[in-house]
C-alpha cells in the first residue's frame, strides 16, 4: 500500500513545494504569466469533437468553405486562451480589512480584486472550501468576493490558497491560478469564563469591587462609538437628550491586572481563553484592567482601543504585539 | 437569479443563434422540417411569454418520434446531406423547446454551430459564404451569452453591444491564424466522395436538345463556368465549348447515344487507370495546345465543358471516345479542372464503326417528309458533297436568326425548313445535321457554348447561360470530323463578336431578361457587375479551387523544396510571428489605454528604477521616496517635492502643470 502511495505522495509533495515557489505568500497577488494557468474547460473539449466532426464533414464532402470554417473554429479557439488568460492577467488580488471576530465564530473575508485596464473583467470566480463566489470587474475598478469563514483557531488567519479561476468569454478555457495571501484577519481566543486557578495575590484586589464600581455612578458624557449598550444613558436618550454615556467611578480607580500567572496549570490555549473572558467581562463592567503575558505587558486602561490591543496580544501570543 | 436557469436575454439569444443557423439551410429542407422547426420556436416564445415551463416530457417524446418517422419517410435511404441536416435541424427545435438550463443549452450550441457549418455544403458562393460566418458569430455570441451573468430583462433600451464587439474582437483577431491553417494544412482525400443531390432547378446545357431547349437559356444571364487561360485567350470564333455530343434522331428531338460504343463505361477512358478499349489511337493532335483552368458552376450533371480536342489529368475526369469530358460524379459544387487542348486534330480520320456508322447516318426516315424529298433533289442535281454549301448559302440568304422562333410542334425540321425560316441555333443545328445525314453524309450535334466574355482587367474569359450553343460536326473519309457551326452562316456576328453584342444591336433583344446585364452601357454598373464578378473569380480561385495540387505548387515556390522539417519550421516561424503580432498589440493597447496620470507615474518610477531603487508592488510614493531619500539623503527635497506633486496629481487636489512635472521627472538625476 504504502509503496504505491509513496510516489504519489512524492509528487504531490514535489507538486505544492513547486507551486509554492511559483506561488509563495504574499500580501498582494498580481496575475501574470508566471502565476495563471490555462487548459481546455470541458466544454473546451465538446467544443474540438464539434470541429472535428466539421472537419471530418468537410473532407468528406471535398468542401473547402466547410474546411475553412472548421479551421475558423480552431482560430477561435487559439484566440480565446489569450482572451481568457487576460481575462485575469494584470488583475490583482488582495485580502481586505475584516472585523476580528472570535475563534468558532464566522469571519467574513473581503478579497478584493483590483483591475487597472480599460476593459470589463467578467465572470471571475473565487472557489475557497466549498464556497463559490463570481464578480465581474469594472475597467479600472474594483470588485470585492466576500469570503465566509468558520474560524477555528486563534491568532492571524491563515488563509490557505484561493483558487481564482475564469471561463469568460467562450467557456471553452479554463484559466486560474492558486494565490496564497496574507491576511490581515485576526481571530481572538475563545471566550471561556473560569476562575483563576491561583490566589498569590498577583492579581491584587481580585475583582469583587468590580460589581461595586457598577454603582457609583459619576455623570453623563456625550456617547462616543464603541460605548457598551448597558452604559448608554436609555432614559436620557429616550426623553430626547441625545446618546449619551453613563460613566462610573469604579472606572478610573480599581486597576485589575489580567495575568498569565494566575491561571497556572491549565493549557495555553485555555488559558488564553479564560482571559479574553475576563478582559470581556471587565471592558464591560467598565472597569480598568492591564495584561501581564509573557513578553507583553499593558497597563490597566480601559476603552475600545485598549481592548483591542489587549485582545489582539492574546491573539498572537507568544508573538509580541506591535503597536 | 439562479445560476442554472437560463435568463430571458440568453433565450432571446439562444432564439436567435437557432433561426439565424437553420434558416439558409431550411432553403433546401422539405418545407416541413423548416416549418416544425419554426413551430418549435415560436411554441416556445409563446410559453415564455406566458412564464410557463417547457412542454411536457411525453409531448417532447411524440413529436420526436412523428420527426423522425417523417424523415425517415421522406427520405430514403436517409443518408446523406440532407436526411442528416433535416435531423439535426429538427432535433435543434425540439431541444430548444425543452432545454431551460444552461447545460441543456450548451448542446444547442454546438447542434447550431454544425449547422452554420453545414450551410456551405448546399451553396458555395461569396454571399453564403458570408452568411455562415454570420451565423457562426452570432452562435459565438450566443455561447459567451451563456457564460455571463444576464440578469437584466430585455429591452431595446438596455441592449448592450458590448458582448457583439467582444466576439467580433474575438472574429478579427482569428482571422489571420484561420487562413494560415487554410493554406497550410494537410488536405487528406476524401474517404468516400458522396455526391450532394440537392434538387434545386440549375439551368445548363442539358442532355435532350428539342427546338426550343437551348433558346430559353438565351434568357439566363448566370455564369456557367470561367476559364483562366495560361496564354492569350483565342479568338472569339474559336471557343467552341464541347459538353455534349448528340448522336440519336428522332425527327425532331436529339439526344446522346444511348449505346454501347459511346455510353458504356469501357469505352471511357480514365487517368491512372486500365482500360479494356483503348481508343486513343484514334485521335491525332498537332500543333500547339491551349492550356487552362475552368472553373464549372453546379450543374448536377457529369458533363465537362472544352475545347476540343480536349484531355485532362485530373483523377475523376474520364475522356469520352467522342472527345467529350467526363466526370465521374454530378458536379453539385462549383468545381475546377486543367484541360489541355489542341485546336489541331483530327478524331477518327480513317473509318468509322459500323454501328457508330450507322447511328449517325439514321435520320428517323419518314419523319420529316418535305426535307428528305428536297435533299435528295439535291443529290441527284450535284452530288452530296454540295448539300452543306447549298444549305449555308440558303441559311445565309433565307433565314433569320432570333431568340424568339416560332414553335414547331410537328416534324420540326420540315416545318422549320419550308414554314418558320425563323430559328436559334438549335434548329439550324438539329436542321444541318438531319440534312447531311440525309445526304448519307454522317453526322451529329454538339451542345455546349460558344465565345465568351473576357474581363477586361482581370482577363479571364466567363461564359454565361446565354452563350449555350448547338452546332454540327460531319464526318470525311481522310478528315475524320470536322465542326461546321450553321448559325454562324446566318448571323457570322453571333460568333464573331458574341452573343450579346449581337443581340444588342437586334430589335428581338429584351434588354429586361438581363439582370445585372440590362444596365450594360452605364459605364457605372458595368464596372459593379465586373467588379462583383472578379470577386467570385476570385473565390473560386483562392478559396474554392484551393487543393493539394495548389498547395504544393506554394509550398515548392515559398521553400524551394518541400520537406517536413522545412514545413514545421514554416508553421513555427508563422506562429512565432502572429503571437509577436498579438502581444505587442496587447502591449500597445494597453498603454494607450493608460491615462496621462499614470503615464507620469509610471515615468516616475521607470526613472527610480533606472537609478537602482527598487519598488516592489504594495509600496506607496512615501515608502518609495523613504528608500530613495536614505539612498540618495542629498536629493531627498527634490525627491519630496516631486513625490507631493504626482500625489496631487493622481488624487486631485489641485491641478498640477504636468508638462512640467514631466519635464521634472525626466530631468531627474541622483548622485
Amino acid at each position: 500500500m504504502s509503496s504505491f502511495s509513496e510516489p504519489i505522495v512524492r509528487l504531490k509533495n514535489h507538486v505544492s513545494g513547486w507551486q509554492g515557489k511559483r506561488q509563495p505568500l504574499v500580501e498582494f497577488e498580481r496575475f501574470n504569466q508566471r502565476n495563471l494557468y490555462i487548459f481546455p474547460a470541458r466544454e473546451g473539449f465538446r467544443f474540438l469533437i464539434i470541429v472535428f466532426l466539421i472537419w471530418m464533414l468537410g473532407t468528406i464532402y471535398e468542401n473547402n468553405l466547410v474546411l475553412l470554417l472548421a479551421f475558423f473554429l480552431v482560430a477561435v479557439f487559439v484566440s480565446t486562451i489569450f482572451s481568457t488568460h487576460a481575462n485575469l492577467d494584470g488583475l490583482t488580488l488582495r485580502v481586505g480589512d475584516s472585523d476580528p471576530v472570535f475563534s468558532g465564530d464566522q469571519l467574513r473575508v473581503p478579497l478584493l480584486f483590483e483591475s487597472k485596464s480599460g476593459r470589463w473583467r467578467r465572470r471571475v470566480f473565487v472557489r475557497y472550501q466549498g464556497q463559490e463566489h463570481v464578480v465581474d470587474i469594472p475597467p479600472s475598478g474594483k470588485a470585492t468576493a466576500q469570503l465566509r469563514i468558520d474560524t477555528e483557531q486563534r491568532g492571524w488567519l491563515a488563509l490557505g490558497r484561493v483558487r481564482v479561476y475564469t471561463r469568460y468569454p467562450l467557456g471553452v478555457l479554463h484559466a486560474w491560478s492558486w494565490p496564497l495571501l496574507k491576511s490581515k484577519c485576526l481571530v481572538y481566543p475563545k471566550q471561556v469564563p473560569r476562575d483563576t486557578t491561583s490566589s498569590d495575590g498577583t492579581e491584587g484586589h481580585g475583582f469583587a469591587p468590580a460589581g461595586r464600581g457598577m454603582d457609583d455612578f459619576a455623570g453623563l458624557e456625550e456617547w462616543r462609538p464603541g460605548v457598551p449598550a448597558q452604559r448608554i444613558a436609555w432614559k436620557q436618550f429616550s426623553a430626547g437628550r441625545g446618546m449619551l454615556e453613563k460613566t462610573f467611578e469604579a472606572q478610573a480607580s480599581n486597576p485589575t491586572w489580567i495575568d498569565w500567572e494566575s491561571y497556572k496549570g491549565i493549557p495555553v490555549e485555555d488559558r488564553l481563553s479564560a482571559m479574553c473572558a475576563k478582559a470581556m467581562e471587565m471592558e464591560r463592567c467598565g472597569q480598568s484592567y492591564g495584561l501581564r503575558l509573557p513578553g507583553t505587558r499593558l497597563v490597566p486602561s480601559q476603552g475600545e482601543r485598549h481592548l483591542r490591543q489587549l485582545l489582539t496580544a492574546l491573539a498572537i501570543y507568544p508573538e509580541p504585539p506591535q503597536f | 437569479m439562479n445560476e442554472l436557469q437560463l435568463s430571458r436575454v440568453q433565450q432571446i439569444w439562444l432564439m436567435s443563434a437557432l433561426v439565424i443557423s437553420c434558416a439558409p439551410i431550411c432553403y433546401f429542407l422539405p418545407f416541413w422540417v423548416a416549418a416544425s422547426s419554426l413551430g418549435a420556436i415560436g411554441w416556445r416564445a409563446y410559453l415564455l411569454s406566458r412564464g410557463h415551463a417547457e412542454p411536457n416530457r411525453w409531448v417532447m417524446f411524440l413529436l420526436s418520434v412523428i420527426l423522425g418517422l417523417g424523415i425517415l419517410a421522406q427520405f430514403s435511404p436517409p443518408v446523406g446531406i440532407e436526411p442528416m441536416s433535416s435531423i439535426l435541424t429538427a432535433a435543434a427545435g425540439l431541444k430548444f423547446l425543452e432545454m431551460s438550463r444552461r447545460r441543456e443549452s450548451q448542446l444547442l450550441i454546438y447542434l447550431c454551430l454544425f449547422i452554420s457549418a453545414i450551410q456551405p455544403i448546399f451553396a458555395q458562393n461569396f454571399g453564403s459564404f458570408l452568411l455562415a460566418v454570420f451565423s457562426i458569430v452570432v452562435v459565438l455570441t450566443a455561447q459567451s451569452m451563456l457564460q455571463r451573468d444576464t440578469d437584466q430583462q430585455f429591452s431595446l433600451f438596455n441592449f448592450s453591444m458590448e458582448p457583439i464587439r467582444q466576439i467580433l474582437r474575438l472574429v478579427a483577431v482569428s482571422i489571420p491564424l484561420t487562413l494560415v491553417i487554410f493554406v497550410l494544412a494537410p488536405r487528406l482525400p476524401a474517404f468516400s466522395v458522396i455526391p450532394v443531390q440537392i434538387e434545386s432547378a440549375t439551368t445548363g446545357v442539358s442532355d435532350f436538345m428539342d427546338p426550343g431547349s437551348i433558346s430559353s437559356l438565351s434568357n439566363s444571364s448566370e455564369v456557367a463556368f470561367r476559364v483562366d487561360f495560361e496564354a492569350e485567350v483565342p479568338p472569339a470564333r474559336e471557343l467552341y465549348w464541347r459538353g455534349l455530343v448528340l448522336d440519336d434522331f428522332d425527327g425532331r428531338a436529339w439526344e446522346p447515344e444511348g449505346r454501347r460504343w459511346i455510353r458504356d463505361n469501357a469505352s471511357i477512358i480514365w487517368p491512372n487507370r486500365a482500360t479494356s478499349f483503348d481508343w486513343r489511337s484514334e485521335t491525332e493532335r498537332y500543333g500547339e495546345p491551349h492550356r487552362y483552368t475552368v472553373f464549372l458552376e453546379p450543374t448536377q450533371e457529369t458533363w465537362l465543358f472544352a475545347l476540343p480536342a480536349a484531355a485532362s489529368t485530373k483523377e475523376s475526369i474520364g475522356a469520352a471516345r467522342n472527345l467529350v469530358l467526363t466526370n465521374r460524379i454530378p458536379i453539385s459544387q462549383p468545381t475546377k479542372y486543367d484541360v489541355v487542348s489542341h485546336p489541331q486534330y483530327r478524331h477518327q480520320p480513317n473509318r468509322l464503326d459500323g454501328p457508330q456508322l450507322r447511328d449517325n447516318l439514321d435520320f428517323s426516315e419518314g419523319s420529316n417528309p418535305r426535307t428528305e424529298a428536297l435533299i435528295a433533289e439535291w443529290v441527284e442535281q450535284s452530288g452530296s458533297d454540295s448539300v452543306l454549301p447549298n444549305l449555308l448559302s440558303l441559311f445565309n440568304q433565307e433565314f433569320v436568326y432570333t431568340m424568339e422562333p416560332p414553335v414547331y410542334p410537328g416534324n420540326a425540321v420540315d416545318e422549320f425548313i419550308f414554314d418558320g425560316l425563323r430559328g436559334f441555333c438549335e434548329h439550324f443545328a438539329s436542321a444541318t445535321a438531319a440534312i447531311l445525314r440525309m445526304a448519307g453524309i454522317p453526322a451529329r450535334v454538339v451542345a455546349g457554348y460558344q465565345g465568351g466574355e473576357i474581363h477586361p482587367t482581370e482577363g479571364y474569359l466567363i461564359v454565361h447561360q446565354y452563350n449555350a450553343h448547338a452546332w454540327v460536326e460531319y464526318w470525311e473519309q481522310g478528315v475524320g470530323w470536322t465542326r461546321v457551326d450553321p448559325t454562324a452562316a446566318v448571323a457570322p456576328d453571333r460568333i464573331e463578336y458574341g452573343f450579346e453584342q449581337y443581340f444588342l444591336n437586334d430589335d428581338v433583344f429584351d434588354p429586361s431578361l438581363f439582370s445585372l446585364d440590362r444596365f450594360r452601357g452605364m459605364a457605372l454598373f458595368e464596372w459593379v457587375r465586373l467588379q462583383v464578378d472578379s470577386l467570385n473569380y476570385r473565390w473560386l480561385t483562392l478559396v474554392l479551387g484551393y487543393d493539394t495540387s495548389i498547395q504544393f505548387d506554394l509550398f515548392k515556390r515559398l521553400l524551394g523544396d518541400v520537406t517536413p522539417i522545412r514545413l514545421v519550421l514554416v508553421l513555427v516561424v508563422i506562429l512565432a510571428a502572429l503571437l509577436a503580432i498579438y502581444l505587442i498589440w496587447n502591449r500597445y493597447n494597453t498603454h494607450r489605454k493608460l491615462s496621462e496620470q499614470q503615464k507620469i507615474l509610471r515615468a516616475y518610477l521607470r526613472q527610480l528604477r533606472g537609478l537602482g531603487i527598487s519598488i516592489m508592488p504594495a509600496m506607496t510614493l512615501q515608502d518609495i521616496l523613504d528608500e530613495a531619500g536614505q539612498k540618495f539623503p542629498n536629493q531627498r527635497a527634490n525627491l519630496a517635492n516631486l513625490t507631493s506633486q504626482i500625489e496631487q496629481m493622481l488624487y486631485q487636489m489641485r491641478s498640477i502643470d504636468r508638462e512640467h512635472l514631466k519635464r521634472e521627472i525626466k530631468a531627474l538625476k541622483l548622485g
